[in-house]
């Protein structure tokens, strides 16, 4: 879950106050990792936006084999209270293996780790940066429409390759569940991330309960092909070099289950401002094969208003255990949920 | 004691907006005091209007929970429990945290409502299970129409904002 601003490797500011990692043994770490006579981390910033979990960019420099390198990481880290997506780190980082050796693009998948004796804290995993700009204010400046519209045309490719890929060949059917019939490509996540809701203990929420209600009595009964979900589609969630998307990031909500549910996600974060819905619906449709289909969009919209609501929440119930947290949490546990909440009682008609 | 509450705020967020702000350089440090402005916003909303709002919410649900298990019990056999679920509410108390607690008990209720529909739908008429929802639903909005005028400046999407 990623809040606008998300995973930004260019024009992230130094922070080194805010750095939790211990940078020594950070150093040390990646020399050993990377396999160098010498290292040294020469910036060590917190990406600003993403919200599910720490992350943070590594620059290091040095020599191997007496050739000097250079290379850029990215670091992912539950925030110390824990993570805001009931995804274990563990899963992520498998995620962004699998997919490595796929022709879904990601950042290569380096190394996970659970010894907080490696930097200071742990669980943690790194993965390569890949180049380029998850901006969206760089794509909506004046002057940019034709970027906006290759770009857009080019999500909905990714889309497609992201929906037929062969989960089973990568391996991602070993730790993700498989739903069994076309209403479990639903209400398995939805499970989930009621479980999720409930064990916060949040205040009675008549209006969530409602939505859950309406999900559940409303689940598409057909499916047209059970893939995999990316689950948190949008822009911001995916670099871009020119006007080509390079890399998919954001994986911590992908389950199998309806390819429509991304596109409902697409929408829902107005992906549609990057080119008119159906004439990204028509790319989509030829490369993948997948017919689109505007009802369970809808259902799957609703869907993910509900995921926000039991994602963020939950974050408010440590605030009430007088466990004050940033105040970054306080916004995102009030403002995220009730804005979910009003559009999805819109959306199924109140 | 004065100043009053809501005045303290306010110049909580002058020195924030005027003199903090502008002299911070760090992305990640401005982020979180742009945070602690809009929770600001909110706390001068809930200051102003929540024991109120508070009051009038308790009062809505008691009428409506009295509505539906008046409605239940004309629609036949099949309804009884429904009405065992929902206590007399009594009046809602004033000190703010007490009527926390009795409007939350009332949302409990309304919970303790939405399951057993959904647990007993397939054997109750679907015409009658239609109005009870619908009087829920509508109730439901109203409720969080009341919620979201406090919360409304803390609101966060996910569409596209220049970054």
């Amino acid at each position: 879950m990623s809040a606008p601003a998300a995973e930004r490797p260019a024009g992230a500011t130094e922070n080194a106050a805010e750095a939790a990692f211990d940078e020594e043994l950070l150093a040390a770490y990646l020399r050993d990792r990377l396999e160098a006579d010498i290292l040294d981390l020469t910036s060590l910033t917190r990406n600003v936006g993403g919200m599910s979990r720490e992350t943070w960019f590594a620059e290091v420099s040095g020599e191997r084999d007496g050739e000097p390198f250079t290379d850029s990481l990215t670091l992912r880290v539950d925030h110390p209270g824990g993570s805001v997506v009931p995804v274990d780190l563990e899963r992520e980082y498998r995620t962004f293996a699998a997919l490595t050796p796929t022709t879904v693009p990601v950042a290569a998948a380096l190394w996970y780790e659970t010894d907080p004796a490696l930097v200071g804290r742990a669980p943690f995993y790194v993965r390569r940066t890949v180049p380029g700009s998850a901006s969206a204010g760089r794509l909506f400046k004046p002057g940019n429409e034709a970027l906006r519209q290759a770009i857009g045309a080019d999500l909905a490719r990714q889309l497609a390759a992201v929906h037929t890929l062969d989960w089973q060949a990568a391996g991602l059917g070993t730790f993700m569940e498989i739903p069994q019939t076309p209403q479990e490509c639903a209400l398995l996540e939805l499970a989930h991330y009621q479980e999720a809701y409930r064990d916060a203990d949040p205040e009675p929420m008549p209006v969530v309960e409602a939505l859950f209600s309406w999900l559940t009595r409303n689940v598409p009964a057909d499916v047209q092909r059970t893939s995999l979900v990316w689950g948190d589609v949008g822009i911001g969630n995916f670099i871009y070099q020119d006007d080509r998307i390079v890399a998919l990031t954001d994986w911590e909500q992908a389950h199998l289950g309806d390819p429509m549910k991304d596109w409902a996600s697409a929408l829902w974060r107005g992906a549609d401002n990057l080119l008119p819905r159906e004439e990204m619906f028509a790319i989509y449709e030829e490369a993948s094969g997948l017919e689109v289909d505007l009802d369970r969009i809808e259902y799957y919209s609703v869907f993910i208003d509900v995921e926000y609501v039991c994602t963020s929440f939950p974050l408010l119930g440590e605030l009430r255990a007088g466990s004050p947290r940033d105040a970054t949490f306080a916004r995102l546990g009030m403002g995220v949920p009730y804005y979910c909440m009003d559009h999805g009682l819109r959306t199924i008609g109140y | 004691m004065r100043p009053a509450p809501l005045d303290l705020l306010a110049t909580l967020r002058t020195s924030l907006n005027d003199t903090l702000l502008p002299a911070i350089d760090d992305r990640w440090a401005r982020y979180v005091a742009n945070a602690m402005d809009l929770l600001l916003q909110h706390l001068e909303l809930r200051l102003d209007g929540e024991a109120d709002a508070l009051a009038e919410d308790s009062a809505d649900m008691a009428g409506t929970l009295a509505r539906v298990v008046r409605r239940a019990a004309a629609a036949g056999t099949g309804w009884e429990e429904l009405g065992a679920l929902v206590p007399e509410a009594g009046t809602a108390p004033a000190p703010l945290a007490e009527a926390t607690t009795h409007n939350e008990r009332l949302r409990a209720v309304m919970v303790d409502v939405v399951h057993w529909l959904d647990a007993h739908e397939p054997e109750l008429d679907p015409g009658a299970v239609g109005e009870v929802r619908d009087e829920l639903m509508q109730l439901i909005r109203r409720q969080l129409d009341r919620a979201t005028a406090f919360v409304k400046p803390l609101f966060m999407s996910f569409g596209p904002v220049a970054s």
